[in-house]
């Protein structure tokens, strides 16, 4: 039996497409591994990498998370790994523990396709090494992200990679139809093919207050209990009360930032769809909006940092699924079984295809 | 109603957490009672204590063995819920929680107020408070507050979502001789709110003027109804902090409450007929008049002087304040003229002159009252040598009791000469002010309720045949499905259409053929637009072409537009491009729905198109109570309506058209809650009809 390699870009969803692949599997009587060879580096308040601890549980292995994902992509990867042959030895190692107790391996890519590549880790290497067929995912927003799918498969190609498919994963709404009618055909015409269009889904796709929670750090000022609210935007409070309601009106489930001595903004948020509020500067509000806001079961996130550093930090939140997460990951299976190509999948595994 | 009565008129009264100490609260609340001359039954509760204050103590209110009508509960708030439990079994009807520690500490404050309300509710108790000072009746009497002292007798109500301002304006009024009727605490407002106790004061027989100062209001809805009908029997002066947006946010902080929008309070204050005020010196200098002269018919002033200088300047804030200067007959000019000095100023403001002593003001306010044309009268005194204030006062008072249908102002401009005068007409009844602008001012109060009183009743929103509601459910659906808030142009549109507002027709293409072809249907020239909820400044990104006239021009637009729209905002959702027909230009008009968290939909119109931040001129009415009539008010109160009139020989626009759109926009908003905001900006109004250009909605 093959593996199969899952790339992609940050935020693409390749875990949750792993995952359901995997369940899939195994509900056809096989033993799907998992292998995480180059990690995400750890949130605030977590040290393993949270998709292996994911993995472990639900696919019931024996391995530690750290032998799942046993390399962490910081920022100083060089200079704390210092030698590449090392870190290949150490993937090798791991990945020879997985295989041995599985009939396949599902290989969950870096944050980017490219990870790694300084020590030559990256998918296309590490693709070949371990025999395993290369699938991109990739959440589309407009037409030039056709253009990174169809780069990486001929790469792929080039290098004499095995070169599965593209799964277009968390298509928004409005761009099914496109993906549908053009988007595939354009790929078809590169020799590209499309193994699943999966529909935007926010219960699955879109991250949670705890994954915000992760980013920032900070203190949980008022509902503890809602940590699994799922946050689909992020909106700044810095308007006047005026046009404060007729904003944050225009967005549900969202998180809103803004200052802690913004009383106002802050209670006007809690009036609309709001699932964090998020208050910087380290101010600490007003205890009748952290009343308001245990009313209305919404919570509330101090942070030290100011507004804008606040934002860029957000913009590294992706969701994680939690072994608890018994709806998302049920949801993850589905969502393969409906909207990928299901068999074409399988083949690859058993070696059927290609 | 007399639902309060057992509040302000108990026949007993139990002090739940009386003291011996008499530095404690439940100390002096208990003396407070005994001190304001209450004749009722009081039992004062500890269980620690045997006697205070010479009365015996119970351990309980269920241990009491007879009726108790209120309880005022002043022990720490951790055992509030347990008294007003006990109340409960006791089948006390009304408890005042004076503790503190409840919603305005916090979390664990809020959910022991929800705790309490809930048992109150249970036992069918009515709650003031918690969090306040108590409340007041000088007519039962009664002081069941822990505040320092207790107010003169008389027939104003204060209610006040602020203790200290109560207990402030307590001290002052024994001061100034002010007599109130009640005074209520409403502290946090958990059960009983601003609403219940003017409604209740409506009933009270010794009430005659009902003030409040509020920060917030809890139950628009209720609000809305009550004030509607108790302006139409007795005045509300209403002084509404948190107007700046310094003051939006402290009342914020203050109440744990957003405050909501300073113009939905305004407009809800002017539909129910409430006189809002914006200072406490307005709120009192009102109380006083309203208290002690009747409301004059219509706005016509007369003024009385010794001095033309404060003449003038009361004849300028009479104008200012939207008053009017009475014109005099003939005979009352004449006699005038007869009677006075031949330098004296005979028509409005009359000067009878500096060496004017009290025969001659006496004269000439007799002679102006007379007039027919006069509803009220301001006295001007200025010090001068021969003036005779005391004199002139007891004159002012004689013509109050000849013309008592007129109300009679004076002012008193001066300090130690005019202080024996001053407190002369205080005590009688006439309002004294030291300078003109506040007399004027408060004249202004009595004038504009006098307008209001007896206004009709209020209209509601009118009922329109061949409405189509399947439609507007059905697009709502698919945008909700679609975890949307915003609706596209063509959504709004057919949501428009469907409630019969005439639209310019809008379609949406997703390829640059197919808007050729609703070109072609809807005929040239078009306007293209793109269509995406999250841009809603869609002419500012390159986002909207108009003047299409050809197959050509549409394809070369429609990628124009995509790749404008791309560049500056690479992230948004991109539902294709509208076609829509290009109607000839009209007179840009908007109807704009905001939904208030208080006070529910309101709606504005006024100028539109780019002007509307630039010139503001824009109306505004809740939908609470707006018929077609409101309508056609509101409409009139704008620069727009000048301008649709005709303005300089233009050609009148169709203005029912323009009703006929705001009613439907009222009806839609009303029929479908889950509508928050909408804009239809620009209407253009033509000549004959009106065409609804570009509709933003936005859904909860």
């Amino acid at each position: 039996m093959a593996n199969l390699y899952f790339t992609g870009t940050a935020g693409s969803g390749k875990t949750a497409i792993a995952l359901g692949l995997a369940l899939y599997l195994k509900e056809q009587g096989l033993r799907p591994g998992y292998f995480k060879p180059v990690g995400i580096p750890p949130g605030a308040r977590t040290v393993e990498d949270r998709d292996a601890v994911l993995m472990r549980h639900v696919l019931g292995l024996k391995f530690e998370a750290q032998e799942l994902a046993p390399l962490v992509l910081g920022g100083y990867y060089i200079s704390n790994y210092k030698d590449p042959e090392r870190c290949r030895q150490v993937i090798k190692e791991s990945y020879a523990k997985i295989k041995a107790a599985a009939d396949t391996v599902l290989i969950d890519g870096g944050a980017r396709p490219w990870a790694m590549a300084a020590f030559g880790l990256d998918a296309l290497n590490l693709a070949r090494e371990f025999e395993a067929a290369l699938v991109y995912i990739l959440k589309p927003a407009n037409d030039r992200s056709l253009d990174e799918a169809a780069f990486f498969a001929r790469s792929a190609k080039e290098r004499q990679a095995a070169f599965a498919g593209v799964i277009f994963n968390n298509v928004p709404r409005a761009l099914l139809a496109k993906t549908e009618g053009i988007y595939r055909d354009v790929l078809a015409g590169q020799g590209i093919a499309t193994l699943g269009i999966v529909p935007s889904s926010p219960e699955l796709a879109a991250p949670t207050v705890a994954e915000f929670y992760e980013t920032l750090g900070g203190d949980i000022l008022a509902g503890e209990d809602k940590l699994g609210n799922i946050v689909e935007d992020v909106l700044v409070g810095a308007m006047t009360i005026e046009s404060a309601l007729g904003y944050f009106r225009r967005s549900a489930n969202k998180a809103v930032v803004t200052g802690g001595d913004r009383s106002e903004i802050a209670l006007a948020a809690l009036e609309t769809d709001t699932a964090v509020l998020i208050l910087t500067g380290g101010l600490y509000p007003n205890v009748k909006v952290l009343a308001r806001a245990a009313e209305k079961g919404v919570p509330v996130i101090l942070v030290h940092y100011d507004t804008y550093t606040t934002i860029e930090k957000l913009a590294e939140v992706s969701r994680v699924i939690h072994s608890g997460d018994t709806r998302a990951i049920a949801l993850a299976r589905e969502s393969v079984a409906a909207f990928c190509d299901i068999d074409k999948l399988s083949a690859w595994v058993r070696g059927t295809f290609g | 109603m007399h639902s309060l009565d057992a509040l302000f008129r108990p026949e007993s009264v139990a002090v739940v957490g009386a003291s011996k100490n008499r530095e404690k609260l439940g100390n002096v609340i208990l003396r407070n009672i005994l001190r304001s001359g209450y004749k009722g039954l009081v039992y004062p509760v500890n269980p620690k204590e045997q006697v205070i204050e010479e009365l015996k103590v119970y351990p309980a209110v269920s241990s009491i063995g007879r009726p108790v009508d209120l309880a005022v509960v002043v022990v720490p708030a951790e055992r509030v819920l347990q008294v007003a439990a006990d109340c409960g079994e006791a089948g006390v009807q009304n408890i005042v929680v004076i503790s503190a520690g409840f919603k305005e500490t916090g979390k664990e404050g809020l959910a022991r107020e929800r705790d309490l309300v809930e048992t109150c509710r249970i036992h069918g108790i009515r709650l003031l408070g918690p969090n306040c000072v108590g409340v007041m009746d000088t007519h039962t009497p009664l002081n069941a507050s822990f505040a320092a002292g207790f107010p003169l007798k008389g027939d104003i109500a204060f209610v006040s979502q602020s203790g200290a301002m109560l207990v402030a304006i307590l001290d002052w009024s024994l001061q100034t001789g002010l007599g109130f009727s009640r005074f209520v605490s409403l502290g946090n407002k958990a059960d009983l709110n601003e609403a219940d106790f003017i409604s209740d004061a409506v009933t009270d027989e010794n009430t005659k003027v009902i003030l409040c100062y509020i920060e917030d209001i809890r139950n628009g809805a209720h609000f809305l109804e009550v004030a509607d009908r108790a302006t139409r029997v007795k005045p509300v002066i209403m002084l509404k902090s948190g107007t700046s947006h310094a003051g939006a946010q402290a009342a914020s902080s203050h109440t744990g409450a957003l405050a909501g929008s300073d113009i939905a309070y305004e407009t809800a204050f002017r539909q129910t007929g409430v006189i809002r005020v914006h200072t406490m010196s307005e709120l009192f200098d009102l109380a006083t008049v309203f208290a002690r002269q009747p409301v004059p018919k219509s706005a016509r002033v007369a003024v009385v002087t010794n001095a033309g200088g404060p003449g003038i300047v009361a004849t300028d804030s009479i104008e200012a304040k939207g008053l009017e200067m009475a014109r005099f007959n003939r005979d009352t000019v004449e006699s005038l003229r007869r009677e006075l000095p031949l330098e004296a100023n005979v028509f409005n403001p009359v000067d009878v002159l500096g060496d004017a002593r009290v025969e001659r003001f006496s004269f000439a306010l007799d002679r102006v009252l007379s007039d027919e044309g006069t509803d009220s009268a301001v006295v001007l005194v200025c010090p001068t040598a021969v003036a005779e204030p005391v004199e002139t006062a007891a004159a002012l008072v004689e013509a109050s009791r000849k013309f008592a249908q007129k109300s009679i102002l004076a002012v008193y401009m001066g300090g130690e000469t005019l202080a024996a005068g001053a407190e002369f007409l205080t005590r009688h009844g006439i309002p004294c002010f030291t300078f003109p602008e506040l007399a004027v001012g408060a004249l202004g109060g009595l004038a504009t309720y006098g307008r209001i009183k007896d206004r009709p009743e209020k209209g509601s929103v009118p009922d329109y045949e061949e409405i189509n509601r399947d439609t507007v459910k059905k697009v709502l659906a698919r945008v909700q499905e679609e975890r949307r808030r915003t609706l596209l142009g063509s959504e709004a549109a057919r949501i428009a259409e469907a409630y019969g507002i005439p639209v310019a027709p809008l379609r949406l293409a997703r390829r640059a053929r197919e808007a050729v072809a609703h070109a072609a249907e809807l005929g040239y020239p078009v306007v293209l637009k793109v269509g995406s909820p999250e841009i809603i400044h869609k002419t500012d990104i390159g986002g909207v072409r108009v003047g299409l006239k050809t197959p050509e021009e549409i394809r070369e637009a429609f990628w124009e537009i995509m790749d404008r729209v791309n560049q500056h905002f690479p992230h948004a959702t991109i539902y294709g491009v509208e076609v829509q027909k290009m109607y000839p230009r009209g007179t840009e008009l908007i109807v704009g729905v905001s939904r208030d968290l208080q006070f529910g939909p309101m709606i504005a119109f006024g100028l539109g198109g780019i002007y509307v931040n630039l010139l503001k001129d824009v109306a505004f009415r809740l939908s609470w109570g707006m018929g077609e009539r409101e309508i056609r008010e509101m409409v009139r109160e704008t620069k727009a309506y000048t301008l649709m009139r005709g303005y300089r020989g233009e050609k009148p626009l169709d203005i029912d058209a323009m009703v006929n759109i705001i009613g439907r926009v009222g009806r839609l908003v009303t029929d479908f809650p889950e509508i928050v905001e909408m804009d239809i900006n620009p209407v253009f109004s033509y000549q004959k009809g009106a065409a609804a250009l570009d509709i933003k909605i936005t859904i909860e």
